[in-house]
C-alpha cells in the first residue's frame, strides 16, 4: 500500500496551500519591485502580474487523499496555482517626467498599472492564510503525535 | 464482558472519520483564496448513529464528503477562523478515541497475561 494514501496524505494537503500562497507572494514582489519600471506608448511599462487557484481535481482513478469515501470522487486535496496571467485591462498611470528620455512630446511617460496599496493588502491577506495553513499542519501534527503517544 | 470486536469497529470508524474531516479542513483553508470555491463538510456521526439504530454493523459505516453551497454563487464560503476552530475540536475528539482504543488493547493485554 502506498503511504502517500494513508493520514500522511494531510500534509500534502496543507503544504499545497503554502506553496500556493509562497508563489502568490513572490508574484507581489515581482509586482512591487517593479514599481518604478516606466515607458511609453512604443515600449509599455511593466504590466501587473496576478495569479489564478485552482482547486486539486484529479480523475476517477486516482482519488488521492480522500481514496474510499464516499461523495470524494471529484475531490483530490489541496489546492495548485494554475496559471500566472498579465493585467491588461487596467490603464497604465500617466506621470509627468519631461526630463525623462522615454516621455513624449508633452513630457507624460506610462507608469505601470501596480497600486502599492493594493498590493499591500494583498501582501497581508497572503501573510494570514499562509498562517492559517500553517497552523492546521502543526495541529493536525500533533494529532497523529498524540496517537503515537495514547498507543505507548 | 465488553465487546471487543463491535467496540474497536465503532472506535475504528471514529477515527476514520476524524481523520477524512481534518484532511477536509485542510483542502478547506488551502482553498480559502480560490475564487467560487465552495466548503466541504464531512459527515459520519449520524450515520454512526443511524447504523446503531438499525443494528447494521459499524464496521460498514464510511465517512462522506459534502459540498456546503452556503453563501452567494460564485463566492468563497471558507471562514479561515471556523476552521481552525473545527480542527482544533477534531483533534481533542481524535485524543479521546485514541486513549479509548488504546485503553482495549491494554485490557486485552490485561487478560492475557493474567496480572494487573
Amino acid at each position: 500500500m502506498n503511504p502517500m494514501h494513508g493520514v500522511f496524505r494531510g500534509f500534502d494537503i496543507a503544504a499545497s496551500g503554502l506553496a500556493a500562497e509562497m508563489a502568490r507572494s513572490e508574484i507581489v514582489a515581482a509586482n512591487l519591485s517593479n514599481i518604478n519600471q516606466v515607458g511609453n506608448r512604443e515600449s509599455p511599462p511593466y504590466q501587473r502580474r496576478a495569479v489564478i487557484f485552482n482547486e486539486i481535481m484529479r480523475d476517477m482513478h486516482d482519488k488521492g487523499a480522500f481514496r474510499g469515501v464516499k461523495g470524494s470522487e471529484q475531490l483530490s486535496g489541496g489546492v495548485t496555482l494554475s496559471s500566472v496571467y498579465v493585467d491588461d485591462k487596467t490603464p497604465f498611470k500617466e506621470i509627468s517626467q519631461p526630463g525623462n528620455p522615454l516621455a513624449d512630446e508633452h513630457g507624460i511617460v506610462l507608469a505601470p498599472n501596480v497600486d502599492m496599496f493594493k498590493e499591500m493588502v494583498d501582501l497581508t491577506v497572503i501573510e494570514r492564510s499562509f498562517q492559517a495553513d500553517l497552523t492546521a499542519m502543526r495541529t493536525y501534527r500533533s494529532m497523529l503525535q498524540n496517537t503515537i503517544n495514547n498507543f505507548r | 464482558m465488553f465487546d471487543f470486536i463491535g467496540d474497536t469497529d465503532a472506535t475504528h470508524r471514529v477515527l476514520d472519520g476524524l481523520v477524512t474531516r481534518s484532511k477536509v479542513i485542510m483542502h478547506n483553508l488551502a482553498n480559502q483564496n480560490t475564487p467560487g470555491y465552495k466548503a466541504y463538510r464531512v459527515r459520519f456521526e449520524e450515520l454512526l448513529q443511524q447504523a446503531t439504530d438499525s443494528g447494521k454493523p459499524l464496521g460498514e459505516v464510511r465517512p462522506e464528503i459534502i459540498r456546503d453551497n452556503s453563501g452567494s454563487p460564485g463566492d468563497n464560503n471558507v471562514s479561515a477562523m471556523k476552521e481552525l476552530a473545527l480542527l482544533d475540536k477534531v483533534r481533542i475528539l481524535h485524543d479521546i478515541f485514541s486513549r479509548r482504543a488504546a485503553g482495549y488493547f491494554n485490557h486485552m493485554n490485561t487478560a492475557i497475561r493474567g496480572r494487573i
